[in-house]
């Protein structure tokens, strides 16, 4: 027995899953961003076994260019976060009503 | 053996991690089961001969996305705080499709019948390198503007009003 392509995809998407319950049950929005990470660098590790698998490099690619984008919406998200804290002295999700009404 | 001993560990390891970072009232505990989940996956990616992605993936994950959680953790003062608990029903119905998902997605891989055609290999750089400069110039360059405007965008929010 030897570890294959299934091995990976089925951790890619237990983590996965388990990020998404993350983002489905946390408050707060610090916690909620940290879960949006866990579920990108489980697509990161997909893509990587599908390309090394597979033999196409174009995989290796995307998941440089996703490592990339869960940067970038790390950034934002957690600037949004302290913006959000400085006008309301809380960032827990089920308070953020200035938007509806 | 030693692959199959090494790859188990690390899943487990991340698994782990990941159940932490998802269900910790620390928000500390829950940045560190995301560094030790990225450092997981970056080994596991070793495994599959991806070396390069292993490093980046240290280098952003660790050096740039945990950092900067733990300014957003101090910054929103959650140092000693613990984050409210989420209630039981948002357990249940969050833990049952996101449970649901998980059964239908790994029956999906499971009865598909997926029949790669290389053994992982490392993939040399310099390929990488000439990839992005000709196949996927167009997606680097949007990329390029993406990562300039989340730079910008960052700044004006977190900057917040001059007196």
């Amino acid at each position: 027995m030897t570890i294959g392509l299934v091995h990976y995809l089925v951790l890619s998407t237990i983590l996965f899953t388990l990020g998404l319950y993350g983002v489905f049950t946390r408050r707060n929005a610090v916690a909620l961003l940290l879960a949006v990470e866990l579920i990108m660098l489980a697509v990161a590790l997909n893509f990587t076994a599908g390309a090394q698998f597979w033999g196409k490099p174009g995989g290796l690619i995307f998941a440089i260019f996703i490592i990339a984008v869960a940067a970038a919406e790390a950034a934002v998200g957690l600037a949004l976060v302290i913006a959000i804290y400085r006008n309301q002295k809380d960032v827990d999700l089920d308070r953020l009503t200035m938007l509806r009404w | 053996m030693a692959t199959i001993i090494g790859f188990y560990l690390l899943a487990l390891l991340a698994i782990g991690a990941g159940i932490l970072l998802v269900s910790s009232r620390n928000l500390l505990h829950a940045l560190l089961g995301l560094a030790v989940a990225s450092l997981a996956v970056a080994g596991l990616m070793l495994g599959l001969r991806a070396e390069f992605l292993a490093l980046v993936l240290v280098l952003i994950y660790v050096g740039a996305v945990v950092v900067l959680g733990v300014f957003a953790v101090m910054l929103t003062g959650h140092f000693e705080k613990a984050v409210l608990p989420p209630s039981n029903e948002l357990k249940i119905l969050g833990g049952g499709t996101a449970l649901a998902l998980l059964v239908l997605i790994t029956g999906v891989i499971l009865i598909q019948p997926l029949a790669p055609d290389a053994v992982p290999a490392q993939v040399p750089i310099q390929k990488l390198g000439a990839l992005l400069m000709t196949d996927y110039v167009l997606p680097f360059e949007l990329v390029s503007v993406l990562l300039l405007a989340a730079l910008v965008g960052a700044i004006v929010i977190a900057r917040g009003k001059e007196d």
